[in-house]
């Protein structure tokens, strides 16, 4: 490019930028970069955000265009950010509070009364909202400690047999011929394990849990190993010196039917079981009959097959306290919630509040004063179902977990703020943001509606 | 620009409007209005999704070097300021760097009419495949009115083949519009994971256990095509020259309603097999071939030559001959075309395109020719070795040694001419080297250098600068390389 036609080239990016971003009342913010910004039509764009005015549009500084590229709202469907940091106190939560306009706050339950719910939460501090808004809360005893999430870079990750087997990119990796990925994720004895998984053909991928050896697949390394195909899970059980043993296997049809997956493995030493959850659905729960044999903290995929691409991101393993979660009690009377207790014991009547520690449930012959520890779970409004959001409203998603939904009114590099309808305006820092995410209704019917995307199939969803 | 939501309601109101969308049990009996009803509601709730949801279904699709993907609509382009691209949703005119855009698909288009007493597509040594009628044979170039630039004059030694088509083929059928004409049905053997066809704009998608027919008239010798995409396994059977409109249960065909026979292709993800299905025969296995290619993919195009006459299946994947079924068939004795998606997941086909075949193969050629005179081959498979002196529209003349010999056009499937050096591509300094898909299914290598109001202006190498009719293309590749000579 001659010297002038660079010149021209510039002034035109700057005369171009500069208009954009006086259209946008937010500006000033520069991209954070690795971020993805998805459509409701398929698109899926990298880049950075670099401005958003609120209900209106947003700017997007894409490595291919040459000027920042101006959407209305209309249509997105979420913004990932490549980067995103985890509130700081996250670790110590130990609620998990459920609105009815989808928020999932997770926090320390400071008191509750007939009117309002007050916690001590990561990303704002002590809120208060109204308990009518609270659908339900599960106390998360053991807390909820990601030891691991991920990947955010290949970093920590030993690829074998070549460093190209598996590929890192943008938050994912890619493999298309033979190899194995470990790390080393501190598994704790029990604990939730779960990735995405994206692939073209037939999927064959093996992994291998609680195993010392991430440098390779080691086939004489104590682990729990899965095999996991287009529509099925194997799963045995390796003991160095001893040799294998079939655990059990699984149909999983769902996976027949689609080209990418969000497997968990549900892990509780203490018991020697394993839960398999698929998109959600629990699938089945297997046991070792011998005990648990392994004994390592890492664990180690395997891509099987040559040619077809597959991708794992999401990668997530949490401490788990070793319980199900509730399942929604059905309808009750108006007024009458349902609590779960850790013996597996319920109790209903109407929840009067919960100070310095109980719970107050007035029964139909007594008033029960329940200790929060023996608390699992308690259903506000057994048998309905949220969320009713309302256009307009745009859900952040936090690193680590957690989600609020709300009216924004700011968005810059360091801070969004805007309305929530639980807990009025918040303000939080722009890098815990995991997702933020856009027409919320609309995204829902067309995934209900099965609108087939062939486009990207590497999407998330 | 299109709504889905706009193509549901059109959809619906087909359906109700039109006595030819018909639904139908596989016993070959009309639903009652209760199941009639039915797939009207789920028709309406998916619109009504689609609707609420108002997703606006941009026309073109672009795909970057780094993968994004963005549907929109590609306005301009030139050297200078790179690809103009618009949404209905973007605020002013996008703009990306030309170096860095990889594909841009152009949505289906109509496939053009030859015109002229001698069409014939041309292979060229870059790998490139025009069609268009045949000017004049010229000692060092061919004069050559193409469908997608006009006429062009190309030197003869670009030339790596000419495939003689005859001019009077027909078009029987050419992309799916909507539901109009089509009859379709649930596979009842699949139970729960029975499902229907549905319309989407320029294609079928099926989610679950579905057949989608019709009567196409299909002529004795036809070549029939279409891109297919799926998610989960694919379990497609075509039933050719059918007069069936609803499936037919194999392992019950006596029991179905009288039917007549018919060959039925079944591609699998690891392998395709053809059966013939006739009533009160035995199923007759006509053989099965591994094709593991489609294991490792998600979309193909699948090209199907048959003739009724001659009794020949040919089977071609992303232009490639898988097999070719000709010994011990049978004849088939409908006229119609049904497809069973009968796999787990959804499916999705498009670009159907259906017309007559001359009985000529269209493939390329696994092994080149070589030597200083050209080689025809004929359809019966012979080869012919000599110096070709004259092209008209009966026949062509070989000049052996001294010795001139006669072929006539309808004998010659190709004429193979010895390969050359691919010409160096023009200078790509003010352009952006690119292959396009064409609307008749040829390929072309050009520099791009302007995209306006509906024209291309390119650079085809060797040949030189014409304007082509944007409508024409179905879909642009951008390169990196100058194009190499193919095969």
């Amino acid at each position: 490019m001659s010297g002038e036609r660079k010149i021209k080239s510039a002034l035109k990016m700057w005369a171009s930028s500069l208009l954009a971003l006086l259209c946008l009342s937010s500006a000033g913010v520069t991209a954070r970069g690795d971020d993805i910004l998805q459509l409701l039509d398929g698109s899926s764009l990298h880049g950075g955000l670099s401005g958003l005015e609120p209900g209106k549009s947003v700017m997007w500084q894409h490595p291919a265009a040459t000027t920042p590229l101006q959407l209305k709202t209309d249509n997105l469907r979420q913004v990932r950010f490549g980067k995103a940091e985890k509130p700081p106190v996250a670790e110590n939560m130990t609620c998990r509070l459920m609105f009815d306009n989808g928020d999932e706050v997770f926090g320390n339950l400071v008191q509750m009364d007939e009117k309002t719910v007050e916690l001590d939460t990561a990303f704002a501090g002590r809120l208060k909202a109204p308990r009518s808004a609270v659908q339900s809360i599960r106390f998360l005893w053991k807390g909820f400690i990601p030891t691991y999430e991920g990947p955010s870079s290949p970093d920590g990750w030993a690829v074998s047999p070549s460093k190209d087997i598996w590929r890192y990119e943008d938050g994912a990796f890619f493999s298309t011929a033979v190899g194995s990925l470990g790390r080393d994720v501190n598994m704790p004895g029990k604990a939730r394990i779960s990735f995405d998984i994206a692939w073209t053909g037939q999927l064959s991928l093996a992994l291998a849990i609680y195993t010392d050896s991430i440098e390779r697949f080691d086939f004489g390394a104590s682990s729990y190993m899965f095999y996991i195909g287009s529509g099925y899970v194997n799963v045995q059980r390796v003991q160095s010196g001893v040799g294998t043993t079939h655990i059990g296997q699984a149909q999983v049809n769902s996976m027949r039917e689609r080209n990418k997956a969000r497997m968990e493995f549900r892990v509780n030493r203490d018991t020697a079981t394993i839960a398999l959850y698929v998109d959600g659905e629990f699938i089945t729960q297997w046991r070792d009959q011998g005990g648990f044999v392994a004994k390592g903290t890492g664990i180690c995929f395997f891509s099987q097959r040559m040619g077809p691409m597959m991708r794992l991101t999401n990668v997530r393993v949490a401490e788990w306290d070793g319980r199900d979660e509730a399942q929604m009690p059905e309808a009750k009377p108006e007024g009458v919630q349902v609590l779960y207790l850790v013996n597996s014991d319920q109790a209903e009547g109407e929840l009067q509040g919960v100070q310095e520690g109980k719970a107050n449930v007035k029964t139909d012959f007594t008033t029960l004063k329940i200790p929060v520890e023996r608390i699992t779970d308690i259903y506000m409004r057994p048998g309905q179902p949220m969320t009713n959001v309302l256009a307009g409203e745009v859900r952040a998603v936090f690193a680590g977990g957690g989600s609020v939904t709300f009216t924004i009114d700011k968005w810059s590099q360091d801070e969004v703020s805007g309305q929530n309808r639980n807990f009025g305006r918040v303000s939080l820092k722009t890098a815990w943001v995991r997702r933020l995410q856009f027409n919320l209704n609309r995204a829902q019917e067309l995934e209900e509606s099965g609108f087939l995307r062939k486009d990207n199939p590497w999407v998330d969803e | 620009m299109m709504r889905a939501q706009l193509h549901s309601r059109e959809q619906k109101l087909e359906n109700v409007q039109h006595p030819t969308f018909n639904v139908q049990r596989r016993k070959g009996k009309s639903v009652s209005w209760k199941v009639g009803a039915l797939l009207c509601v789920a028709m309406v709730w998916m619109g009504a999704a689609l609707q609420a949801a108002e997703v606006v279904m941009e026309p073109n699709l672009l795909t970057l070097k780094n993968g994004d993907v963005l549907r929109g609509k590609m306005v301009s382009f030139d050297p200078g300021s790179g690809l103009g691209w618009t949404r209905s949703d973007s605020i002013g005119t996008m703009r990306f760097e030309a170096a860095k855009v990889q594909t841009i698909e152009l949505g289906p288009v109509k496939s053009v009419a030859v015109s002229g007493t001698m069409p014939a597509r041309l292979r060229l040594a870059n790998g490139d495949t025009l069609d268009g009628n045949i000017v004049a044979l010229e000692t060092n170039a061919l004069k050559f009115d193409s469908v997608c630039a006009g006429p062009i004059t190309i030197p003869r030694e670009l030339l790596r083949s000419i495939s003689p088509q005859s001019a009077d083929l027909k078009t029987v059928f050419d992309g799916i519009t909507g539901t109009n004409g089509w009859t379709f049905a649930d596979v009842t053997s699949a139970g729960e994971d029975a499902g229907y066809w549905s319309y989407q704009p320029g294609a079928f998608v099926a989610t679950k256990s579905a057949s989608v027919a019709r009567d196409l008239k299909l002529p004795d010798q036809v070549t029939m095509e279409f891109d297919v995409s799926w998610r989960g396994t694919l379990n497609l059977a075509i039933a050719v020259y059918t007069d069936s409109l609803t499936p037919i249960s194999l392992r019950a065909k006596e029991d179905e309603p009288p039917f007549a026979a018919f060959y039925s292709l079944q591609i699998n993800t690891h392998s395709v097999n053809l059966l013939y299905v006739s009533q009160p025969e035995p199923l007759r296995n006509l053989g099965q071939i591994i094709a593991p290619i489609l294991g490792q993919k998600n979309e193909a195009h699948i090209t199907i030559h048959a003739s009724k006459e001659r009794r020949v299946l040919t089977l071609l994947i992303d232009g490639v001959l898988v097999k070719e079924w000709s010994s011990g068939v049978p004849a088939a004795q409908g006229s119609g075309v049904r497809f069973v998606h009968q796999g787990q997941g959804s499916i999705q086909m498009s670009n159907l395109r259906v017309r007559e075949w001359d009985g000529r193969l269209d493939e390329v050629s696994p092994t080149a020719h070589v030597g200083p005179d050209e080689a025809v081959i004929t359809v019966s498979g012979e080869k012919l070795v000599g110096k070709l002196e004259s092209y008209d529209p009966a026949e062509l003349q070989l000049l052996t040694g001294q010795t001139p010999f006669k072929v006539g056009l309808k004998r010659v499937q190709r004429i193979e001419f010895s390969p050359v050096k691919v010409p160096a591509t023009a200078p790509v300094s003010n352009g952006r080297l690119a292959r396009a898909k064409l609307a008749n299914g040829g390929v072309i290598t050009f520099v791009l250098r302007s995209w306006k109001d509906g024209q291309a202006t390119v650079v085809l190498p060797g040949i030189g600068e014409v304007l082509i009719k944007t409508e024409l293309l179905q879909q642009l590749e951008f390169l990196d390389e100058p194009a190499k000579s193919g095969g």
